[in-house]
């Protein structure tokens, strides 16, 4: 009995408290996978911006299930966060979380990647991915001079980047008559599956002129496998993302090119938003954030050698 | 010859036919994992001409020696009657401790191989000692190895690759001497050593007798917990040294690399005729089955065959393995 009239009252004395210095506002956050580096980039910016505007995050990694996400989201909303962040892995997989958020009324922001019920969260900070997919093919385009066999390797099937980069490069290609897709094949985001994948392909004898990868990482697997096969001056290779072993690729002339995404510019915004929306104000929906074609030469403005 | 020729004339006609299949059915169960593969080949020359180049055949071999190096230490634990799950997880953690040291002009190339192995060694051995001592179940223990050394390797590196690498470190799995890989050197090494571990040791004769009826093989003086924990920690180490092999070929060390090489280890044990019940199996069958699913691999993409019709065909590959082992057995 004395033991529990002891934890009331240092549970009102607690309450009391928080009532004094007010209330913090939480944020949960329920990230794709974070053994994704971008994604990481992601974290670190929301991280910092989180510390500047004095709020909490509750993080969570969705471990690139979209079942997974939807648990987290559950989760944030019964321990009482005031706003949630989705950084979904699953375009149709996990839009359910924002019905959940939606029902639940707690205002939802959806970074990085799409869903397929956008409209029905409260606001969208991301890049286009199809203006990723778009833009590597037209560099391609420009530098096989719109004709050309291409080889493109995809992310996981399903996975929000890989469909819109998917479209945006098929946008592009079916304006070129003289180009066209000879072969793809899905490396899974894996360097070392895409090193296999282009090793394969090359074994096949097919004739290709380029590679499209729809992200670095695989563009350097396949990259090694060019080179390899001592055909680098024939193929060439570009990928998406931007990160530090691309931008060095790039530099050295092995990569034709990359795409910047501002993954500092989407964490932080994602993170000030949701605040905003916490504590009651209304925000802009739409929240694009344009990607940059990174060559040879604006690298500087990305990159310096060490 | 007169007891045959008598023998022949005393049994009847049905069981002579039975005496013939049954020499098929002999050839069969110890062959036919090697037929197949050379069945499986043939078919793909046929439809894909690209697949006997020279330059096909080094990519093969890169591409199986992975795989290759982690089965054999796997072929080992299963004829224990036991499994390592851990394999690509240790992988993984290996890579990113061996990447880490393997920077260019930091240490010498023998500092970052030999602490990527012993780091799949330590692993190994504490799965090992948890299995031997603790008498824990080895699908439990190799379980939660295979998610602590994930998330360790993930803290090691805060979730970023390693990567630029030495030149050296490359020549590791990325290079050759004159046509044949490194990495299918390194390979045959292993295949060596395993082979003439299991099959011309004592120690070997003690995995089987271990993996055959563990109570018996103790009661008639065999350190059975030694056997146990050197089958575990040869397989960690020798999915530390896939891990160097890995990480020197793509020229990166991820945390997130390796996610399932344990499983393709077990389907090429498998289908290589080793029994998961123990007590049975060989290097030569793993080294088929390591083979099998390289080459069908291999080939399905150069037939342009999605990669998930290709997980179906693996599938497929491991349930008929299975099937044909069970019958040869009875």
């Amino acid at each position: 009995m004395a033991g529990v009239a002891v934890m009331l009252v240092t549970a009102l004395i607690a309450c009391k408290q928080k009532g004094k210095t007010g209330h913090r506002i939480t944020i949960g956050v329920s990230y794709q996978n974070l053994q994704n580096e971008f994604i990481i980039n992601i974290q670190d910016a929301m991280r910092a911006k989180a510390k500047e505007l004095g709020v909490e995050l509750v993080e969570a990694d969705g471990q690139g299930k979209a079942e997974t996400q939807i648990s987290q989201t559950e989760d944030f909303i019964a321990r009482g966060v005031d706003a949630i962040i989705l950084n979904p892995y699953d375009r149709e997989g996990s839009a359910h979380a924002v019905d959940l958020a939606v029902r639940s009324h707690k205002p939802i922001v959806v970074v990085n990647a799409i869903v397929s019920n956008l409209q029905k969260a409260d606001a969208y900070v991301g890049s286009e991915d199809a203006a990723a997919g778009r833009i590597v093919a037209t560099r391609i385009m420009e530098l096989l001079k719109g004709r050309g066999a291409i080889a493109v390797i995809h992310g996981p099937n399903g996975h929000s980047a890989e469909v819109q980069r998917s479209d945006g490069i098929r946008q592009v290609l079916a304006k070129f008559p003289g180009a066209t897709i000879v072969v793809e094949q899905t490396a899974n985001w894996d360097r070392a599956q895409a090193l296999t994948l282009m090793e394969n392909w090359l074994s096949s004898g097919r004739r290709i002129d380029a590679v499209i990868a729809q992200n670095d990482e695989m563009a350097l697997g396949a990259y090694k496998a060019i080179a390899a096969a001592g055909r680098q001056k024939e193929i060439l290779v570009i990928g998406i993302d931007a990160i530090p072993d691309a931008l060095r690729a790039v530099s050295e002339g092995k990569l034709v090119g990359t795409v910047f995404q501002d993954a500092r510019g989407q964490g932080a915004l994602a993170v000030e938003l949701a605040k905003r929306l916490a504590e009651g104000q209304k925000v802009v929906h739409d929240n694009d954030i344009p990607f940059e074609l990174v060559t040879r030469e604006n690298l500087a403005k990305f990159w310096s050698p060490k | 010859m007169t007891q045959e020729s008598e023998q022949t004339k005393n049994i009847g006609p049905g069981e002579r036919v039975a005496g013939k299949w049954q020499g098929v059915g002999a050839f069969l169960s110890r062959y036919g994992i090697y037929c197949a593969f050379c069945l499986l080949a043939g078919f793909l020359s046929v439809f894909s001409p690209p697949f006997l180049t020279l330059s096909n055949v080094e990519n093969i071999l890169h591409q199986t020696s992975v795989n290759g190096i982690i089965a054999v230490g796997m072929t080992l634990v299963i004829i224990t009657g036991g499994i390592d799950l851990s394999s690509g997880s240790v992988l993984a953690l290996s890579a990113v401790v061996a990447t880490s040291l393997a920077h260019p002009g930091a240490h010498h190339l023998a500092v970052p191989v030999v602490f990527g192995v012993l780091v799949g060694l330590a692993a190994g051995m504490l799965n090992g000692l948890l299995i031997a001592k603790r008498r824990l179940a080895p699908f439990i223990v190799t379980l939660g190895m295979m998610t602590a050394a994930r998330g360790l390797a993930l803290v090691y590196t805060s979730g970023r690759p390693v990567i630029d690498l030495s030149d050296s470190y490359n020549q590791i799995g990325g290079g050759s001497a004159g046509e044949v890989p490194n990495a299918a050197l390194v390979f045959l090494a292993v295949v060596l050593v395993g082979a003439f571990l299991l099959h011309y040791t004592r120690f070997g004769r003690h995995v089987f007798a271990v993996g055959g009826n563990e109570l018996a093989a103790r009661v008639s003086g065999i350190d059975t917990d030694r056997v146990l924990i050197g089958v575990y920690a040869l397989a960690g180490a020798l999915a530390g040294l896939a891990g160097i092999v890995l990480s020197s070929r793509v020229m990166s060390g991820s945390p997130a690399t390796g996610q399932g090489y344990e499983l393709d280890a077990i389907a090429a044990v498998v289908i290589g005729g080793t029994s998961l019940s123990g007590g049975v199996g060989s290097i030569g069958g793993t080294i088929a089955g390591v083979f099998i699913i390289g080459v069908m691999n291999n080939g399905l993409d150069l037939l342009n065959v999605s990669s998930y019709w290709q997980q179906i065909v693996k599938g497929l590959i491991i349930v008929l393995a299975v099937l044909l082992d069970r019958k040869s057995k009875n």
